[in-house]
């Protein structure tokens, strides 16, 4: 004798929706039918998935409108719509000839380029004073920009005018800022559909 | 149908454009019908049907002919309606601006008070899709309106079978919530006593 099927809410719902999609072996049926019996809240849910279904079963099908098709095939045979070079037209992979002798063309050309990228690398590598020279230009690069920074932070400390400007440039990025993205949340908001309730008279 | 769809297929690719235009009449309904559900708006998804079939022709030389030419129509209507449901911007809707009728005050089949009830509910249930997020109400139309199983759903929107399952059993719970906790609710009971 097989054991009972112990059911949570989430496997009730789950064969449910299967029993209203003809799902569900006549052994399956019977056992939820028996879990149905002793819960009353699933019972509730079956009578509500239930109702769902059966509104959505007697929907009819809509007609398009009697012009419908006269409208797409005057497009067509207007010449609006071809099978090349339409929009709607999916372009196809560009795998040919064409696409093979570019990338070749392109490999060719990138080969000089490669080739002293690869000699600065190796000299570079096996060159100790190239190393250290390198290292003094970052070095002094780095310097120089830290001395710029210092040098404007005293001018804007020791003028008020230049913490005016200061200021009024902060304010003006922030200004800026907070309404790109501002208007960036606007555009992706989804539509709202503002209905009014119809009841035929 | 699919012999047909494929020997129509290949005429078009020929450059016969009426074989296409039959491709079109046999399925402009289906599309039309998907890109109604999805967008919600008669306009919008006359726009967006029409760029479908377009699409469809301009890449008519794509088409793996091993499927099935209207699950590939529908592949490119869900996936161009969800695009367009995720680039939609704030829009406002004016109160003068009559809303678009529910195409159900347009049929002449039904008796009045059949209609009135069916288009409130129909009004109702769009609404209640166009609450669900772009993935679910895609899986929710092409299982309901043209019941796919959830292999071929996968297979139109590009996605695995457990997402398709995912999707579906959280739209179906996010529909059931909703109908509970809407004012109109009792109006989509009331509406539902016609066809239980």
């Amino acid at each position: 004798m097989t054991q009972p099927k112990h059911y949570n809410r989430q496997l009730a719902r789950h064969e449910m929706n299967l029993a209203l999609d003809g799902m569900l072996t006549d052994k399956e049926q019977s056992s939820l039918k028996a879990h149905l019996a002793e819960s009353s809240a699933d019972a509730k849910t079956w009578s509500n998935l239930q109702t769902v279904d059966r509104i959505l079963s007697v929907e009819p099908m809509i007609s398009a409108p009697s012009n419908f098709a006269a409208g797409i095939m005057a497009q067509i045979a207007a010449g609006k719509v071809t099978a090349e070079g339409h929009p709607y037209a999916v372009p196809p992979p560009r795998t040919d000839l064409r696409t093979v002798i570019g990338m070749l063309f392109a490999t060719i050309a990138m080969m000089p380029v490669a080739f002293v990228v690869m000699l600065f690398v190796q000299r570079l590598l096996t060159n100790p004073v190239e190393q250290q020279l390198l290292l003094q230009r970052i070095t002094w690069l780095v310097n120089v920009f830290a001395q710029a920074i210092t040098l404007l932070l005293q001018v804007v400390a020791q003028n008020a005018w230049a913490i005016g400007i200061t200021a009024g440039l902060a304010a003006l990025v922030t200004s800026f800022t907070t309404i790109r993205i501002t208007l960036s949340r606007m555009s992706r908001r989804n539509m709202v559909v503002y209905r009014i309730p119809v009841v035929a008279a | 149908v699919l012999d047909t769809d494929r020997l129509l297929v290949e005429q078009a690719l020929a450059g016969d454009q009426q074989a296409f235009g039959e491709l079109v009449v046999a399925h402009q309904h289906a599309v039309y019908n998907l890109a109604y559900r999805m967008l919600g708006e008669r306009g919008e998804a006359e726009d967006a049907a029409q760029e479908t079939f377009l699409r469809a022709y301009a890449n008519l030389n794509r088409y793996d002919a091993d499927r099935p030419f209207r699950t590939w129509l529908l592949s490119i209507a869900s996936n161009h309606c969800i695009d367009r449901l995720r680039k939609r911007r704030l829009t406002w809707l004016s109160l003068d601006e009559p809303l678009p009728a529910h195409p159900a005050l347009n049929s002449g089949e039904e008796e009045p008070e059949d209609a009135v009830i069916s288009n409130e509910r129909g009004v109702l249930i769009q609404e209640m899709l166009d609450s669900l997020p772009p993935d679910y109400r895609a899986a929710v139309v092409l299982r309901y309106w043209y019941d796919l199983s959830y292999t071929e759903i996968a297979e139109t929107l590009n996605t695995t079978e457990s997402a398709v399952k995912s999707r579906l059993f959280r739209a179906r719970q996010a529909l059931a919530d909703k109908m509970n906790s809407a004012p109109s609710s009792a109006k989509l009971h009331f509406a539902m006593e016609g066809v239980r």
